[in-house]
């Protein structure tokens, strides 16, 4: 849920009249806590009940009634989570997702030689894969490709899409490895 | 790029060269729902729990182990100690049971099920008597069941009653069994836990839920290449080194423990952060011991090297996964690493040492072989000693000990695949007799009373 135009209204007021510049995750909490303070203060007043509350799909608040406190505690709660989210966003608390990845990682390490890419791009084209992210590093005649690549609208399972490059490997005379982004994430993420 | 291609590298390292593999994704099962007083119904209960519950075991874990390229060493099962299931049955219902489980782990594809056991480091019911007596027939007569016995805790003491029985018992088993390859089977521990799942120690406690996936991670092999990449640092370095490389390890099981647990539906445990070795070179508790300076393991010095990796496996462990449990430290068996035996055999490592290894690792004298006459008391006696580490230091001990008959100092036991090979160690040739014949229970220490 968003926040209503009032409390966006609110918090850009306190936010420029009294902090100014620029704020760290602490301060904003301090600034949306004042906020909530000053709405639960101003729960009395029709003007600010009529604002926050959305009055098409709430009879209640239309019919002029005292508004019940239930809308007001989920605004509130609502801002506590947007903060929490935005805490997480800016990178405090980075959280490997927990959901299967669709992306594979393609390495491919071996002697240089000619059409190399070309013949797992073909592969990966033809079954519908994208490829995210590439890398190639080419140290005298070693070589060495890295791929990231979106599995999700992939025409195979990955284990028979997985043989299928690895196939490549004896016409390529290289090790070509295909695995799971999950491992990497798992592994080199926190 | 999302990944740097070294951690790239770093990880299809781990996987193709370093043996990096996961132990064990072991099913805990709770049979207390099979209980009831006709043993033939008793028995149909048990088998058709087993392979109702587990029926996707092992097909499932192969699966996300050939979709994730990771290794996935055994697929096992453990359930509530049988002594509860069965309390108040006879002797011969209790090998049924036995022979029932081993046909329904042969059936379900699973080579050792743990959990023919019993908790008695109190006392004994009439359940746990005739269990802890049928174990050398039940085990003799199966292939893959294993049995375990508490026989001591910090918060009991120490059954010394138990403990005289066991003796008996491993000598029962060590002669009814092929170079007393029963042995292997059977575990007397002090401090058990309820949620390892490491064979031949595992069982479902009374306290865990219906159906649970545990997961033991391995990796002596990354550990021992990541201590040999460091080259000479001093051991805070090296500490720190050990302790990355295990938070990686300890990240892949938790990944597949995941994931094993939501294919098949089953609440995630716990994640056992053991160092196991296996026979096969390289992969070595003894040799990261060897790595680390010192010239065999088993010479002064080795009981703290391996205090740290214990200590660094567990902290970098700790934060890897969200929920560790099991016995969580390297393990020391003898017989299933090869540097352990190359140990024994040039004569740097005896049971003392090992014994006092065990004070500061999981899980205690593991796979140890001593001579075949070797009397029921000493080895009585050897189960006591370890197990006063355990209660007075507050961990788990155990002791897995073959008296092989026939054999001597000097020779071994074959027994091949993960047992690996056996040399026969010398025990005290002093009596402890008449120690182990006053029976009766060692009281609970003073640091077991911390309430």
């Amino acid at each position: 849920m968003k926040l209503s135009d009032f409390e966006i209204q609110k918090i850009s007021e306190i936010v420029a009249g009294k902090v100014g510049g620029q704020l760290d995750a602490k301060q904003l909490r301090k600034v949306i806590d004042s906020v909530v303070d000053n709405l639960k203060e101003n729960q009395g007043n029709p003007e600010i009940e009529g604002v926050t509350c959305d009055v098409s799909s709430n009879p209640t608040a239309s019919d002029g009634a005292p508004s019940s406190p239930i809308p007001q505690q989920s605004s509130l709660s609502n801002i506590h989570g947007e903060n929490e989210a935005d805490v997480q966003k800016a990178g405090l608390y980075e959280e490997i997702d927990q959901t299967d990845s669709t992306r594979i990682i393609v390495a491919t390490f071996g002697k240089n030689r000619p059409g190399v890419i070309a013949a797992i791009t073909n592969i990966l084209a033809e079954l519908n894969c994208s490829i995210e992210d590439i890398s190639q590093t080419i140290m005298q005649e070693f070589f060495s490709m890295i791929m990231i690549v979106n599995i999700n609208d992939c025409t195979l399972e990955f284990a028979a899409l997985r043989d299928r490059i690895k196939a490549t490997e004896s016409k390529l005379g290289m090790k070509v490895y295909v695995m799971h982004e999950d491992i990497f994430r798992y592994m080199h993420r926190i | 790029m999302t990944y740097k291609p070294e951690e790239i590298v770093e990880t299809i390292h781990m996987t193709e060269v370093e043996h990096l593999d996961i132990r064990t994704v072991t099913m805990g099962i709770s049979l207390r729902d099979c209980s009831t007083p006709d043993p033939k119904q008793l028995v149909s209960n048990i088998r058709e729990k087993l392979l109702k519950t587990a029926e996707n075991h092992v097909s499932t874990v192969e699966k996300v182990s050939s979709e994730y390229g990771i290794p996935i060493a055994n697929k096992r099962l453990s359930v509530t100690p049988i002594s509860i299931v069965a309390d108040g049955h006879s002797h011969e219902t209790f090998i049924e049971i036995c022979k029932t489980l081993d046909s329904c782990a042969e059936q379900l594809g699973i080579d050792y099920l743990g959990g023919y056991g019993a908790l008695v480091q109190k006392g004994m019911t009439r359940g746990d008597k005739t269990l802890i007596n049928s174990i050398p027939e039940a085990l003799a007569s199966t292939q893959r069941v294993c049995s375990s016995v508490n026989v001591a805790s910090t918060k009991a003491g120490i059954n010394m009653d138990a403990i005289d029985v066991m003796g008996h018992v491993i000598k029962d088993l060590a002669n009814r069994t092929e170079e007393a390859i029963g042995c292997c089977k059977l575990v007397v521990f002090a401090n058990c836990v309820e949620d390892n799942p490491f064979i031949a120690g595992a069982f479902h406690g009374v306290t865990e839920p219906e159906v649970v996936i545990n997961v033991g991670i391995s990796g002596p092999g990354v550990v021992l290449s990541a201590i040999k990449k460091a080259g000479a640092c001093d051991l805070g370095a090296l500490s720190e080194v050990i302790k990355r490389t295990a938070f990686k390890v300890t990240r892949m099981g938790e990944m597949v423990g995941r994931k094993c647990s939501e294919r098949l539906n089953v609440p995630f445990g716990i994640i056992d952060l053991s160092l196991a070795p296996t026979p096969a070179e390289g992969d070595s508790v003894a040799e990261i011991l060897e790595a680390m300076g010192l010239e065999r393991c088993g010479c002064h010095g080795t009981t703290a090297a391996l205090m740290m990796l214990n200590d660094a496996v567990k902290k970098g462990g700790l934060m890897a996964s969200s929920y560790v449990g099991g016995l969580s430290g390297a393990f020391i068996p003898v017989s299933e690493d090869a540097a352990m035996i190359r140990a024994v055999e040039a004569g740097a490592i005896s049971l003392e040492k090992l014994e006092a290894m065990t004070a500061v690792c999981s899980v205690g004298l593991d796979m140890v072989a001593v001579p075949g006459d070797t009397p029921s008391e000493t080895i009585s006696a050897i189960i006591a000693d370890e197990a006063a580490i355990g209660v007075v230091n507050n961990k788990t001990t155990a002791v897995r000990i073959i008296p092989v008959p026939g054999k001597m100092v000097g020779q071994s036991a074959e027994y091949g695949g993960l047992l690996g090979t056996a040399p026969i160690m010398p025990t005290s040739k002093f009596s402890s007799k008449e120690f182990i014949k006053r029976g009766g229970r060692i009281p609970a220490p003073s640091t077991g009373i911390n309430n």
